[in-house]
């Protein structure tokens, strides 16, 4: 196995084959992020494609002083963030799409999500919670799914998201909250 | 108080629904999607720039830019033409009366 440092040496001189080792190697890391954000399986291959069309095109801009993950998941998130972004001021003007062109409002609707990696006696609860994740705001849900899909420590998730130990543990306790309460009315209302 | 405590332990269960949970697996050919992304990318601006680059499409942006420089012209002389010619008209025969320019006097009236 190529070293991870050699590999991105050998990015840098445009080495299509060492670019290629590096997809293999961290595809599943990046589609596993963009799938737990934007919760579709599509745009999450698009989100991962898009990813590393970006390393390839600024790797030289990568300097090596975070770990190289590191930086796949900042762009990953960011990417993440930016489509739900865009998904959302669609939305907000989805009363026009009949007027502008075929695309109906229902098509912007999300379907239950199920994550094809969840144990299959779980699969219903984490339904439900997807949508309350849906709910949280946007450096809550990045940091609940670094942290709880991605497993990543809350070290590594300060430095993807540029912040403090301190601040991830807070975005942690106050993502959870709100699980809880989305959950909570979830439950209430279906009893 | 039964109903607030299973409410709490569905909550909990939910929320460790994600525990253990595998990767999701991406996409085999990726990479060779990865690649024709690129390569469609790149036919884009290379075939918007490959157009821009040829002496045709050079030539044929100056021409325009001259016929469109001359026409303006010809068009800004003969509206001057026009509007002095009418203009030269107009003040010879309306100006004396536009500006009450004739001598009138009460005594012209009341010579028989």
């Amino acid at each position: 196995m190529v070293p991870e440092q050699a590999l991105i040496e050998q990015l840098k001189r445009g080495d299509e084959a060492a670019f290629k080792l590096i997809v293999e190697q961290w595809k599943d890391m990046v589609y596993n992020t963009s799938l737990g954000i934007v919760q579709n399986e599509t745009e999450a291959e698009d989100i991962t494609q898009d990813v590393f069309i970006r390393v390839f095109e600024s790797i030289s801009s990568f300097k090596g002083e975070s770990k190289f993950s590191t930086w796949l998941y900042r762009i990953a998130v960011t990417k993440s963030l930016e489509l739900l972004r865009s998904k959302k001021r669609k939305k907000r003007f989805a009363f026009l799409q009949p007027l502008l062109g075929n695309e109906t409002a229902d098509s912007l609707q999300p379907a239950d999500f199920q994550h094809p990696g969840v144990a299959l006696d779980n699969k219903e609860r984490s339904v439900q919670l997807f949508k309350a994740i849906d709910k949280l705001p946007d450096n809550q849900k990045a940091a609940f799914i670094l942290h709880k899909l991605e497993g990543i420590s809350y070290k590594e998730v300060s430095e993807i998201l540029g912040t403090t130990v301190p601040a991830v543990e807070s975005l942690m306790n106050r993502a959870k909250n709100n699980l809880r309460k989305h959950l909570e009315e979830f439950y209430r209302s279906n009893r | 108080m039964i109903n607030k405590n299973s409410i709490q332990d569905e909550i909990n269960r939910t929320l460790e629904s994600l525990d253990g949970a595998e990767r999701a697996r991406a996409n085999p050919f990726l990479f060779t999607r990865i690649q024709a992304k690129m390569n469609r990318e790149k036919s884009v601006w290379s075939m918007l720039l490959g157009t821009i680059s040829r002496p045709a499409f050079a030539f044929a942006i100056i021409a325009f830019i001259l016929l469109a420089n001359i026409w303006t012209l010809y068009q800004g002389n003969n509206r001057t033409d026009s509007a002095n010619s009418a203009f030269q008209a107009a003040t010879a025969a309306d100006l004396p009366e536009e500006y009450n320019l004739a001598v009138n006097t009460f005594y012209d009236y009341e010579t028989p």
